[in-house]
C-alpha cells in the first residue's frame, strides 16, 4: 500500500472518533459531515452555511480555514480528507477515466458562494438549495448509516434522504468511476478554499526549471491531469505529490521555513 | 506502516531549499533556443521576503480569529420555553444522560409554567454545537434561537 494511503487511513482515526459529538463545538479542517455517527468534529462548510443563515460571522470556522490553509494549503485534501480518501479508493477501480477541463473547477466557487453563503443568508436553511440538503458527503456519511441503523433496529419508517439528495449521491458516486475525484474537482467548496491557498501556503510544491528535461512524466503521473511543470501550484492541485516522483527531481516539496 | 518513499525523503531532511516555484514560461535565450525561466526564481531575490511572509501572516490571522472566537465572541441564544435545558450529545447515538437523576430533577421551563423564553449568553463554539444539530435559526425578532428539543429535528437537512 502507498505511503499516502497509510496517512489517509491514519487520519480516519482522527476524524472518526466515536465521541458522541463531544467535540462538535470545534470545526475540523476536512469535509466530514457531523451527521456521521462517528464524526469527531463539526464540518466547517456546514458551520459556515448555518452561521450564514443566522447572519453571524463564523470566526472560528474561518480562523480554522485560514490557519490550516496558510500552513499546508491543499495538502489537507490529498492526505487527510476522508471523503477524498473515499474517492481515491474508488479511483482504483480499473474503469476508463476522463479528465475534466480546467474551467470546470470554477463551479466549486459557485457552490461556495451560492449554496454555502448566499442561499442560507437570504433564504435560510429551509431552502432546497441549502448546501446540507444536497451535499452528497452528508448523504453518504450521514444518510446511509442512518438508514442502515434504522433498518437494523427494525423501524418501519426509514429516514431516507430526499430524492434529490439520493440522486446526487448516485451521480457523484457513479462519476467517481469515470473521473478522478469528481466532487473535489467540480463541487467541493472546502477544496476551493484550500486550493486557493496553494500559492500562499507555508508548504508548497517547488519546481526547479533547470532540473526539468520536459519529459512530461509529471503530466502522466498527475491523477488530476494537471501540468505541474507549467503550474506547480495550480488551484486545482490537491497535493497528492505523485508528481514529486519526477525522475530528475525537478518537483519537490518546499517550505517558507527554509532559506533560499 | 510503510517507510517514507524516496521521493518524499528529501522533504524530511534539513536541506536548504528555494522559495516556491509556481509557474514558468518559455523565454528565448541569447542563442535563440527556448529555455525555461522561473517567475519564482526572480521573486526569490526581489519579492522573496514578502512572499515568504504571506503564509505566516495568513496563519497568524487564522490564529487570531480562533482566539477571538473562543475567548471573546459571545452571542445571545434564545431558548424556547418548551425546549429542554440540555440537548442530547449526539444525533444518532443514544443520549446516555437522559435518565440520570439530575436530568429528571431539572424540569423544563414548560413544566415549571415558565412560558417566557430564556435568553442566555453563549460562546461561538456553543452555537457551532447547536448548529450541528440543525438547532438554531433566526426568530421573528432577528435573534438566534435554539429550535432543538429532546428529539432530533425532523427537518434535519442531512
Amino acid at each position: 500500500m502507498r505511503f499516502r494511503t497509510w496517512v489517509q487511513t491514519a487520519f480516519l482515526g482522527v476524524w472518526m472518533l466515536p465521541m458522541g459529538g463531544a467535540l462538535f463545538n470545534i470545526c475540523g479542517p476536512v469535509y466530514h459531515c457531523y451527521a456521521c455517527p462517528l464524526a469527531t468534529f463539526a464540518c466547517p462548510i456546514g458551520v459556515i452555511a448555518n452561521f450564514s443563515a443566522i447572519h453571524v460571522f463564523p470566526f472560528f470556522a474561518v480562523g480554522m480555514l485560514l490557519f490550516v490553509g496558510g500552513a499546508v494549503g491543499a495538502f489537507i485534501c490529498g492526505w487527510a480528507c476522508p471523503f477524498g480518501f473515499f474517492q481515491d479508493l474508488l479511483s482504483k477501480v480499473p474503469t476508463p477515466r476522463w479528465r475534466l477541463p480546467a474551467w470546470t473547477a470554477h463551479t466549486r466557487w459557485a457552490v461556495l458562494l451560492g449554496m454555502v453563503i448566499f442561499v442560507p443568508y437570504f433564504f435560510g436553511v429551509a431552502h432546497p438549495l441549502f448546501i446540507c440538503r444536497l451535499c452528497p458527503v452528508g448523504g453518504i456519511e450521514g444518510g446511509v448509516p442512518a438508514v442502515v441503523s434504522a433498518a437494523i433496529a427494525g423501524e418501519e419508517a426509514l429516514p431516507w434522504p430526499s430524492p434529490w439528495k439520493i440522486g446526487i449521491v448516485v451521480l457523484v458516486v457513479s462519476a467517481m468511476f469515470f473521473t478522478y475525484r469528481p466532487w473535489c474537482m467540480l463541487f467541493c467548496p472546502l477544496g476551493a478554499i484550500f486550493t486557493a491557498f496553494n500559492r500562499f501556503s507555508a508548504f508548497f510544491l517547488r519546481f526547479e526549471p533547470k532540473a526539468c528535461t520536459s519529459c512530461t512524466a509529471c503530466h502522466k503521473m498527475c491523477p488530476a491531469g494537471l501540468t505541474p511543470d507549467k503550474r506547480a501550484n495550480d488551484p486545482r492541485c490537491i497535493r497528492c505529490l505523485e508528481c514529486t516522483k519526477c525522475p530528475t527531481s525537478a518537483l519537490s516539496v518546499g517550505s517558507v521555513f527554509r532559506k533560499a | 506502516m510503510g517507510s517514507i518513499p524516496i521521493h518524499l525523503r528529501h522533504f524530511f531532511r534539513n536541506r536548504p531549499g528555494r522559495y516556491p516555484v509556481m509557474a514558468h514560461k518559455d523565454t528565448p535565450s541569447s542563442s535563440g533556443r527556448k529555455e525555461k525561466s522561473s517567475m519564482e526564481s526572480h521573486q526569490t531575490r526581489q519579492g522573496g521576503r514578502l512572499k515568504r511572509a504571506a503564509p505566516l501572516v495568513v496563519i497568524a490571522a487564522g490564529i487570531a480569529l480562533l482566539i477571538f472566537a473562543v475567548v471573546f465572541h459571545r452571542l445571545e441564544l434564545v431558548i424556547p420555553a418548551d425546549a429542554a435545558l440540555e440537548a442530547p450529545q449526539g444525533v444518532f447515538l443514544p443520549d446516555v444522560h437522559r435518565d440520570l437523576p439530575e436530568r429528571l430533577e431539572t424540569p423544563s421551563p414548560a413544566e415549571t409554567g415558565d412560558a417566557e423564553p430564556k435568553v442566555v449568553i453563549v460562546t461561538e463554539n456553543d452555537i457551532i454545537r447547536e448548529s450541528t444539530r440543525g438547532g438554531v435559526a433566526l426568530n421573528e425578532d432577528g435573534a438566534v434561537q435554539r429550535t432543538w428539543t429532546d428529539e432530533p429535528p425532523e427537518a434535519c437537512p442531512t
